[in-house]
């Protein structure tokens, strides 16, 4: 089964995340910022990451750039509120795979999670 | 604090921000009951979840409902009873304000703007903080359960001092046009 991480300071949104992608057979680990997903990356191997951008200790696109320099191929998925240019340029910058606005189509998150983990099994 | 005072037309994305994330998030149509000022800045209901605006336009946009709404709208979300405004309550009626001001604000200007992280506001003894001089813009709606209030209450600033805000306050600023897609790219 491959394993999603889900971050997000909102104990809603990770719930609400992890059920649809859990109902889509995907397993799920949650992270409440990105200080402690960034530990969890580290401990466990998964196969992408789902994180918002505003939270408190280590904000999202600081996240993702320390995944990114970790591991350049796993699929990283912006999920939040605002699609103000400048966030959308920082996280093309730092390596998201995708930037989806809340809140989010559960049928449009599944089918680009699916995309993208599928682009990653064929570069792989 | 200087700057322009808050055009109460620039309630209407906000207003519409609602509307949607009501529906998209809850599956509720709420309507707009009315519309005016106050003049103190006691929150409207119980239960406020309250976003700081900082840049372009500086101040705070509130969602306030009364306990029991505020537990059923978590209770929707995470499909569990609740029958106490306790921690799950607290994070949906943020995650909703949040949702809401992320989604209006790059509508309103071009002028950056950072969200603050959202907080809660429990109980109306303890004012929201509006900034020195607002009379906040206070939106009623009809709900499937109760009525709740948006409060917008923000003071619009030039754009070099929007940007110098921004840089200070360390956050994402924001800008750009109407949005109702779910993915950017």
């Amino acid at each position: 089964m491959q394993q999603v991480l889900v971050v997000d300071d909102s104990r809603v949104v990770r719930r609400c995340v992890a059920a649809v992608l859990q109902e889509a057979g995907f397993s799920t680990v949650e992270a409440e910022d990105g200080c402690e997903a960034f530990e969890v990356f580290q401990q466990r191997e998964f196969d992408l990451v789902v994180t918002d951008i505003v939270m408190p200790n280590c904000d999202g696109l600081t996240l993702t750039g320390k995944i990114r320099a970790a591991d350049r191929e796993i699929p990283i998925v912006i999920l939040t509120s605002t699609a103000d240019r400048c966030q959308v340029d920082k996280a093309k910058a730092v390596g998201a795979s995708a930037y989806l606005l809340k809140p989010f189509d559960p049928e449009a998150l599944i089918q680009r999670v699916e995309t993208l983990l599928a682009s990653t099994s064929q570069t792989a | 604090m200087s700057g322009q005072p808050f055009n109460i037309s620039h309630t209407t994305p906000f207003v519409e921000e609602v509307i949607f994330v009501f529906e998209r998030m809850l599956h509720w149509e709420v309507e707009c009951e009315s519309i005016g000022t106050k003049t103190d800045w006691t929150p409207t209901h119980f239960a406020s979840g309250v976003v700081s605006l900082c840049g372009g336009f500086q101040g705070k946009v509130a969602l306030s409902f009364p306990a029991r709404l505020a537990c059923r709208i978590a209770q929707e979300l995470l499909r569990y009873p609740m029958s106490r405004v306790n921690d799950d309550v607290v994070d949906a009626i943020c995650e909703l304000t949040n949702t809401v001001t992320g989604r209006a604000l790059p509508r309103l200007s071009k002028h950056c703007t950072s969200l603050g992280v959202p907080e809660a506001v429990i109980g109306r003894a303890r004012p929201i903080e509006y900034p020195l001089g607002v009379s906040p813009i206070v939106v009623r709606f009809r709900g499937e359960v109760e009525s709740f209030a948006l409060e917008v209450g923000m003071i619009e600033r030039a754009l070099a001092g929007a940007e110098n805000a921004a840089a200070l306050c360390g956050t994402q600023p924001t800008h750009g046009e109407r949005n109702h897609a779910s993915q950017i790219f």
